[in-house]
């Protein structure tokens, strides 16, 4: 399934080998002519660029000293251009004295430059450059020019003292904020800028739009019981809660296919190794259940004398028991071992006769099946549990049973 | 490629590279990024004024920063396709965002010249939201 993306903040944009974009794609470049251009003028350039975005609106002031800095850097690139030929020129040369035609060469550039520094900066009407002329407008934005070049070296100004804010005149939704952050003494800037960020204050006795109150608040309402919230009570609580924090999420785009797979494979590991770690621990939960009910059913058999005793059932009762109250558990059980011992020796239960009750054949048969059972079964099940067992799965041969017992009788 | 329209603009004329960093809608359909993303046009729109204002730093692989600055921005939603192209059928036009970045660095203008780099790839932060089916 797809997803959207939103909220963006975008801080780059690269060229790249493969876009995430399929249609993302370089459609044209045009070439420079001279070749790159020099390395001192990348920051100069980068640096006005960001002080005369295209984006922003331009004065006619703005555009004619654009212009004249546009003309100055031609000329620089120019006699920049022209010391980088003359030096490879030289040094691509079979000269024997390079050492020396180097450094003319540099003297040459550093006059150059120096008299294209004076001409800038004269204060007289025109100046004629290599055969351009920079026009007295653009002459008149050259101060502006040479302020914007001292801003690129000058340290930061430091920030004035921000003006104290006049308590009067604060809202008393942001007093009440101010003084909960303990700003005993704000400045406008302050005051402005937490009042752009708090919510408005609600009007008394207005019903709220719930569709437009937030989750948090809304919880938050129905846990204080009021259904018909009003504006102010909305506003009051917005202003109280801490908001959700909405992390913003790597769009990752910035990352090489390399990268991306390399922290896709790493989350994938971590959650298959939590998959992991849960499995494990049900399955140990599993077999430490499965031995304790064994446990517990072993319990039981050894109280195989107790009336309708069923050791597997018996067994889970008593697992219960003792988890969940492990002191009963400790009285019960001396309880039930002696239980158990006095109905198997008591009177009450004693088998009489070898072949159990009566003598004729449906006695036979009962005893024969209920022998059977005693033998099969996994529970300590005794010769009485057996015959009441074969009594009630076989009406027609416990009435015959009957009928012999008042036959004998 | 729509971005053939593109190609009458006159903008700086060296070392300037031209292409789309996001193209969201093609032919009125979403476009699927490769990791499965779309842009709403309104969203790319926000985000690359926003781009413009703070940004325009242009990299290389997003691996080295500071290689060009962007110097022309064009989101190309309908509206802006008409109003500047009235001569052209709007319907046609892919909605996304033409950009033209001025090249500082030797090797990476050499490598878009050598073909290696072919596209753009834009790099910040956002919320992905599952799009109903």
């Amino acid at each position: 399934m797809a997803t959207r993306l939103t909220k963006m903040e975008l801080d780059e944009i690269s060229l790249v080998d493969a876009a995430a974009n399929p249609k993302a794609k370089v459609v044209l470049y045009k070439r420079d002519p001279r070749g790159p251009v020099a390395p001192v003028l990348v920051p100069l350039l980068a640096r006005i660029a960001k002080d005369y975005p295209l984006a922003a609106p331009l004065s006619f002031d703005d555009a004619v000293m654009a212009r004249s800095i546009d003309a100055i850097h031609g000329e620089l690139c120019e006699q920049l251009w022209a010391l980088r030929d003359s030096l490879s020129s030289i040094l691509q040369s079979d000269a024997a004295d390079k050492g020396a035609r180097l450094r003319a060469s540099m003297a040459q550039f550093v006059t150059a430059l120096d008299a294209t520094i004076g001409d800038w900066f004269d204060d007289s009407a025109a100046v004629t450059k290599s055969g351009r002329t920079l026009t007295a407008e653009q002459r008149t934005a050259l101060p502006l020019f040479r302020k914007t070049l001292a801003g690129l070296s000058a340290p930061p100004k430091e920030v004035p003292a921000m003006k104290k804010a006049d308590k009067t005149k604060i809202a008393k939704h942001v007093l009440a904020a101010l003084e909960e952050l303990g700003l005993t003494e704000p400045t406008e800037d302050q005051v402005a800028k937490l009042e752009a960020r708090l919510p408005k204050p609600g009007v008394a006795g207005t019903k709220a739009d719930k569709a437009t109150i937030a989750k948090s608040v809304l919880a938050a309402l129905d846990e204080l019981g009021i259904t018909e919230p009003t504006e102010e009570q909305v506003a009051t609580l917005t202003a109280r809660l801490p908001v959700p924090e909405e992390k913003p999420e790597d769009v990752l785009k910035g990352l090489t296919p390399a990268a991306r797979a390399l922290v896709e494979k790493a989350q994938a590991d971590a959650a298959a190794a939590t998959k992991a770690a849960e499995e494990a621990g049900k399955v140990a939960k599993a077999e430490r259940e499965q031995r304790v009910t064994k446990e517990f059913i072993a319990k039981a058999q050894t109280l195989a004398a107790l009336p309708g005793m069923n050791a597997d059932d018996f067994g889970v009762v008593l697992k219960g028991i003792a988890e969940k109250a492990p002191e009963a558990w400790a009285k019960l059980e001396p309880l039930l071992k002696s239980a158990h011992e006095a109905i198997r020796t008591g009177a009450l239960f004693v088998e009489k006769g070898a072949g159990g009750e009566g003598s004729g054949a449906a006695a036979a048969q009962v005893d024969a099946k209920a022998k059977e059972l005693v033998a099969k079964s996994a529970t300590g099940l005794t010769l009485v549990q057996a015959r009441v067992k074969v009594w009630e799965s076989e009406p027609e041969l416990y009435a015959a049973y009957r009928r012999e017992q008042r036959e004998e009788g | 490629m729509a971005g053939d329209y593109f190609r009458i603009a006159k903008v700086s004329p060296e070392r300037v590279v031209y292409g789309w960093a996001s193209v969201v809608e093609e032919a009125g359909q979403p476009i699927v990024d490769l990791q499965g993303d779309i842009i709403a046009p309104a969203e790319l729109e926000r985000a690359a004024i926003d781009y413009v204002l703070k940004s325009r730093d242009g990299g290389e692989m997003h691996e080295r920063r500071g290689v060009s600055t962007l110097v022309a921005s064009l989101v190309t939603t309908p509206e802006i396709v008409k109003a500047l192209f009235p001569a052209i059928d709007a319907t046609k036009v892919p909605v996304g965002w033409v950009v033209a970045f001025k090249i500082h660095d030797d090797a990476v203008w050499k490598a878009v010249q050598d073909g290696q780099y072919i596209g753009f790839s834009i790099h910040g932060t956002g919320q992905r939201e599952a799009v109903a089916a």
